[in-house]
């Protein structure tokens, strides 16, 4: 009689325990449930969600640039006419056909125009010559003087017909 | 007795099982029933969010300048259905982020969206922060839009300037922009402010849309098929003045290309000429600006000089579209032909070419047009009230307005 009772209490005590830990294993979620809906939350004010990409220096050669260093620095026309030459070819032969012409058309323009803008840039780069040579520290003007020659290799390889030497 | 005892055990032993699995019948009922409601609450937290960032954009639709609304705004804490929002309005590096919090009994969600700050320079066709001045032989020029001068305008005997709208001696805060403090140091405007700026525009973009060169020479650009898709291309010298960039015969252009070449140099544009339909090549130089021709030219472009802009040496008619900032003096110099200049209005409303949308900080005109949206973290609600001392993310800039 007695083992009978003790059975009997320790399976009573048995489904209490049980009783307990569902309950207290349901109670947790309650709980959590509240302070952690989906993943991202946290105390703070969130950052700015732009992506931070690493940054490596390209290598210029392989968009088609041309970097000069200082002393590298085609320094007249001759050799401004080389690189604009060879710039313009690289431009030619990646660019379609109809993409070309079209752009032929739109800067299309009597010869004899041309030939006159050439003659003015031409006396423009000679009269600015002369100014830099009695001010050598003239920054603009060598710039200008710059900006003119490539210009002059532009006409040259744009309209060609008109552009004689 | 023995046998009724083990009757006993073994009955015992089977309700214990049966308790066991029923309990965990329970607890998986529980449980499941606990993620539905969390998932319902989620999501109507997140609806609630959204209601909120709603009513915050209309609230916002009231502030013209970026300063105002960021000065002036009142985080809104309204009850909706049955939960609540509360939106709040930050700084952040491409304007103004607006972050709504929804929540709903145990759910919490949080949205957040930007708008930019327009510069207040691209309300303007020509903004010069010193003078304007033209000179050439018979040529005329002619500007579309609003020029402002924060200098003034001089013109020779010999050329004629005509201006749809001009006005000299604005305010700098409305002819030029500041780089904000992207050192971080205290101090704007800085080289090192520029070269910081240069670096994060380019990484906020993915490899294939950016070119990253760093040189103190100077850099030959052709804008040809390989530059299609690139939206920033920045040359990185090591001191001012050092990476000079020339842009040359751009008419190989495509539909829609829409790139900014950034220099710590100067930059020259060599016969531009694109004809193509919203295409647009634009400029950010820590130097000088430099424009030339012989043949016509023609491009759409938003040019920014730290220093001056140059339109020299134009040797046949020309037009170009779009702004044109420099913070000092805006040149046209022995313009020989024809050239005019309209304004566009791509940048006013919201298309900003890469790398301006990060040059107005907290200043500027405010976007209507949404440049990003998110799903924000939110604050835990027991944080909630602490929350209101935190201070907002994003790059603080010296005010000018």
């Amino acid at each position: 009689m007695k083992k009978k009772q003790i059975i009997i209490a320790l399976f009573l005590i048995v489904l209490v325990l049980l009783y307990v830990v569902v309950m207290r294993s349901s109670g947790k979620e309650e709980v959590s449930g509240k302070t952690s809906v989906g993943p991202s939350e946290e105390a703070v004010l969130p950052q700015e969600n732009v992506p931070v990409r690493k940054l490596e220096p390209d290598n210029p050669q392989d968009y088609g640039m041309i970097v000069f260093a200082p002393q590298d620095k085609p320094d007249n026309q001759v050799e401004w006419d080389k690189v604009i030459k060879e710039t313009i070819g690289k431009i030619k032969s990646g660019t379609p056909n109809a993409s070309w012409q079209a752009a032929q058309e739109t800067i299309k323009e009597d010869p004899a125009k041309t030939k006159d803008k050439v003659k003015d840039l031409d006396k423009r780069i000679e009269e600015y010559e002369t100014a830099l040579r009695k001010n050598s520290d003239n920054a603009f003007l060598r710039k200008r003087i710059e900006r003119l020659k490539i210009l002059r290799s532009l006409a040259e390889e744009l309209a060609p017909a008109a552009v004689s030497r | 007795m023995n046998k009724k005892a083990a009757v006993l055990a073994i009955t015992c032993i089977m309700a214990v099982f049966l308790t066991v699995l029923g309990a965990a019948f329970i607890a998986r009922s529980v449980q499941e029933k606990n993620l539905a409601v969390m998932f319902s609450d989620s999501a109507e937290s997140f609806w609630i969010a959204e209601a909120g960032l709603a009513r915050g954009y209309n609230e916002l639709s009231n502030y013209l300048y970026c300063a105002d609304a960021l000065n002036n705004w009142s985080d809104l804490e309204e009850n909706f259905a049955e939960g609540s929002y509360r939106v709040t309005l930050s700084l952040c590096d491409q304007g103004i982020r607006m972050q709504s919090e929804g929540s709903s009994r145990s759910g919490v969600k949080a949205v957040a969206a930007e708008f930019s700050c327009i510069p207040f320079p691209f309300e303007n066709t020509l903004s010069a922060g010193g003078d304007i001045s033209l000179s050439g032989l018979l040529a005329r020029v002619e500007v579309y839009g609003k020029t402002r001068i924060s200098g003034s305008y001089s013109g020779s005997r010999w050329a004629s300037g005509w201006f749809e709208d001009k006005v000299e001696g604005v305010d700098p805060s409305q002819t030029t922009l500041e780089i904000p403090d992207y050192d971080d140091d205290g101090t704007t405007d800085e080289f090192d402010d520029f070269v910081v700026f240069g670096r994060e525009t380019t990484s906020s973009y993915p490899e294939e849309e950016r070119v990253y060169i760093q040189t103190d020479g100077d850099v030959l650009i052709y804008p040809d098929s390989s530059y299609v898709g690139k939206k920033v291309v920045f040359v990185e010298g090591s001191s001012p003045g050092a990476g000079n960039v020339f842009i040359v015969f751009d008419s190989t252009w495509q539909e829609d290309e829409d790139l900014t070449v950034i220099s710590t140099g100067d930059v020259s544009y060599l016969e531009p000429l694109q004809f193509q339909e919203d295409a647009r090549l634009s400029v950010i130089s820590w130097g000088d600006y430099s424009e030339a021709s012989i043949f016509r030219s023609e491009h759409e472009s938003v040019i920014y000089s730290h220093h001056d802009a140059n339109f020299v040496d134009i040797l046949d008619w020309g037009s170009t579209t779009g702004n044109i900032i420099a913070n000092n003096n805006i040149s046209l110099l022995e313009v020989l032909t024809y050239e005019k200049y309209y304004y566009s209005e791509r940048a006013l409303n919201g298309d900003l070419p890469a790398g301006f949308d990060r040059l107005a900080g907290g200043n500027g005109i405010l976007s209507n047009h949404l440049i990003n949206w998110q799903e924000a973290n939110a604050v835990q609600p027991v944080d909630r009230m602490q929350s209101d001392s935190v201070q907002p993310a994003g790059r603080q800039v010296a005010g000018r307005r």
